[in-house]
This record gives C-alpha cells, structure tokens and sequence, in this order.
C-alpha cells in the first residue's frame, strides 16, 4: 500500500489530502533532547541509590498521624457518647408479686459517676452489692439497671420465704441506699434506715436494710451504732446472705 | 537493575527516536514529549527484568501508550485546577528558519493536530505512524500486536476520516475565507 501523500493523482479531493499530508513533516531525531532524558535518568537513578525510600518516611509520618488523631477522638467519642448510652439505666421495673399494686413512679435511678470513697473503703458496699444481688454478674439484662435497686428487686424475687416488700417499703430503702452510695450522704441514709426498721420491725427488706444500716452507722464512724445493728442482725439472721459482713463488723473493737 | 545495564542502554538508543514518534501521533503536544520519554524510560527500566522478550516494540508501544493515557488523566486534573495554558514549544522561535516557513510549518501542523483529534486513538496512531512518520505495515501491526489485515482495515477508515475530514474543512474555508 502507497501512502497517500505519493497518491496525489486522482481526484481534487485526493490532491487535497496529499497535499495536506505533505505539508507536514514527520518527527525528526532529537539528539539533544535524548541526551537530556538521559541524563535525566542517571540522576534520577542516583538518587534512587543515594536515599531509597526516602518518599516513605514522610507518607509513613503522615499515617501515624493520622492514626493517632483517629484513635484518640474514636476513644473521646466513644467515652463521652456511646459509653454511656450503653451504662444508662434505664427507667426501672421493680419485681412484685402480681398481686402488689403498681410502685409510684420515680425519677431514673443512676449509677454514681464514680466509685464512691466510702465504698471504696468499706467492703460492706461490694458484699453488699454481690450478696443481695447476684444479678450483678455480668448478664446482659442485669448490667443496665443500677446495682442498688437490682440487689432490691433481686431479694425481693430471691426469697421466697420473705414476705413482698410493699412498693413502700422498697421506696424508703432505696432512698437510703442512694443517700449513702450516690450521695455519700451517711447521716441520711441513717435516719431513712432507722425509720425503716423502726416502721417494719418484720419487713421484707428488714435483712438488706439491716445490712445498709451497718454500711452506713461505719460511714459515720458511729460504732455503738455499728455494733447495734451488726447484733441484731445477727440475731435475726444467723446465716444470712450478710452474716460474714455483719460479724465482721460485730468482732471489730 | 542499574541504567548500565547494557540491555537497557541498548534499547535506549535504538527506541528512543520510535518513541518520539508514538507520542506524536498519540497528539501529545511538543512541550510534554521530553517529560513524557523519561517517564516511559523510567517504567522500561522498572519493568525490564520481567519482559519475556517477545515483541520488544510492542511492549514499548505498550508502555508508552499507557504512560501517555495516564499522563492525560492527571493533566486534566491540574488543567482544572490551575488552568494552565499549553505552550507548544514548536511555537517558539529557533534560529535557522525564516519567519514565514516557520509560520507555515506551524500553521500545518496545527491543522494537521486539529483534523487528527477528531480520529479514534486507534486510526489515528495507524495513519500518522504510516502516513507521517513512514512505518510499514508490518511494523505497525507489531507495535499495535494485532494482525497485518488489521492495520490495513484500520488505516483505510482512517483514509476515509482524513479524506471526509479535509473534505469539510475546504468546504468551510470557502464559506468562510
């Protein structure tokens, strides 16, 4: 095949090509650009010896970076955000007898932001918690509500041979064990405590609130108070969940 | 691998002309060519050792086609976002010519590249690489590594595009002188 600028005896269509085709001239040699680019490469290759992998410590900086920020605000938002939709204790469902009516409503119970101090200090709070409640063991249903009205509701469906605890009577000891474990407030969950077993000499919650009573009367530094209450305690429940707590607190000068 | 490499070295001096060529009849515009070589040496030097050696023009070809179709792509990008005018440096004065034959070269070129980008990739590198630049045949079907009859369909609708294409460029320029 000729090409078409050789061809350019036809048509005036055909001359007209051929004519354009001849008016451009193929790429000549450039040997000054060739010996530019080679050049070019030598240093690029020199480089390449010179400093390998020199372009990875910025881009390897840079993911560090990046990483660290990324990790630090996922730790931020996770602590201020979703932990806490996940601790939020939901509106509580006390445990009764089909037949007790229905509780007053109350405003949601918390867990305390922080471990309290006293706690801390006390062991009373821990067995307290663990003993009346076994709920507290990692379950799904029982991490969410608030360990102060599980070990309630939990000992109110724990004992059968416990009378039901009157919504009443579970509301006084529940004040009292927010006032002493969310509101450190010892005094006042020693008053709640003392009308309590005053009031129902033979209530449902008489053991737990026995207990708190202990728990609190220490919190004070009242041990006469202390002491009282772990000997009744004693007396009234021998071998009871809080038995090894109160005799503790009974054996202690 | 190292640029000693005589291998390397060798098909340097033997291609680095050819590749000159493919570029312009991909349209790449004069400015870029320089670029654009080192660049496709840079991936032959790279990608050497694995070559089975079976067609050497065609895997350059290759790899100059790809090079260049990458190029295009980030060139576009920065067009958008500097707006950079193109500088042909064919437009650029060098001494050794009069005025008037460098303006007429020019001139021919420019229309040439204007009738040329309205061709398919395929035609057009097909008849620039036989019609301008003087490859046969049989080379160009190397290069492409499609078969003889190929290249010779491929250029005869080229034909038929450049001839329609002059065509309605006379037509135009009588309307409009």
């Amino acid at each position: 095949m000729t090409p078409m600028r050789d061809d350019g005896s036809g048509d005036p269509d055909s001359r007209a090509t051929s004519e354009v085709l001849r008016q451009v001239s193929p790429t000549l040699p450039d040997p000054e650009m060739k010996r530019r680019v080679w050049v070019a490469l030598s240093r690029s290759e020199t480089r390449a010896v010179a400093a390998p992998h020199v372009w990875r410590w910025p881009v390897l900086a840079s993911a560090m970076a990046i990483l660290l920020v990324a990790g630090t605000a996922g730790a931020v938002i996770a602590r201020r955000f979703i932990g806490p939709m996940f601790h939020r204790a939901p509106q509580v469902t006390p445990v009764v007898a089909p037949a007790a009516a229905t509780p007053p409503r109350r405003a949601p119970v918390r867990r305390a932001p922080e471990p309290p101090a006293v706690a801390m200090a006390q062991p009373a709070v821990d067995l307290g918690v663990v003993e009346a409640a076994p709920a507290a063991r990692p379950s799904r249903g029982a991490r969410r509500a608030a360990p102060a009205e599980r070990a309630v509701a939990r000992t109110a469906t724990d004992s059968p041979a416990a009378a039901t605890p009157s919504p009443r009577e579970r509301a006084e000891v529940l004040d009292a064990m927010i006032a002493l474990r969310r509101d450190h407030d010892a005094g006042r969950a020693g008053q709640l405590l003392d009308r309590y077993l005053a009031a129902h000499p033979h209530g449902a919650l008489r053991e737990e609130a026995l207990a708190l009573a202990i728990e609190a009367a220490d919190a004070r530094g009242d041990k006469t108070s202390v002491s009282r209450w772990a000997r009744a305690y004693q007396n009234d429940y021998p071998s009871g969940r809080f038995a090894t707590f109160a005799r503790s607190h009974l054996t202690t000068p | 691998m190292r640029l000693r490499d005589a291998r390397f070295r060798e098909i340097y001096e033997t291609w680095f002309d050819h590749i000159l060529k493919w570029l312009y009849a991909f349209g790449v515009p004069s400015s870029e060519t320089e670029d654009l070589a080192q660049e496709i040496f840079l991936v032959v030097r790279r990608k050497l050792a694995r070559f089975d050696g079976a067609n050497l023009a065609g895997w350059l070809y290759r790899i100059t086609q790809l090079t260049v179709r990458d190029h295009r792509r980030r060139s576009w990008f920065k067009n958008l976002v500097t707006r950079r005018r193109e500088v042909d440096l064919t437009e650029l004065s060098h001494g050794g010519e009069s005025p008037e034959r460098r303006y007429e070269q020019r001139e021919n070129r420019r229309i040439f590249q204007e009738l040329m980008d309205k061709m398919s990739e395929k035609r057009r590198t097909t008849f620039v690489l036989f019609e301008v630049e003087g490859y046969s045949g049989q080379e160009i079907a190397e290069m492409h590594d499609v078969p003889l009859g190929t290249v010779w369909t491929r250029l005869h609708h080229a034909r038929k595009d450049f001839r329609r294409l002059v065509k309605s460029r006379r037509r135009e320029e009588q309307k409009n002188p």
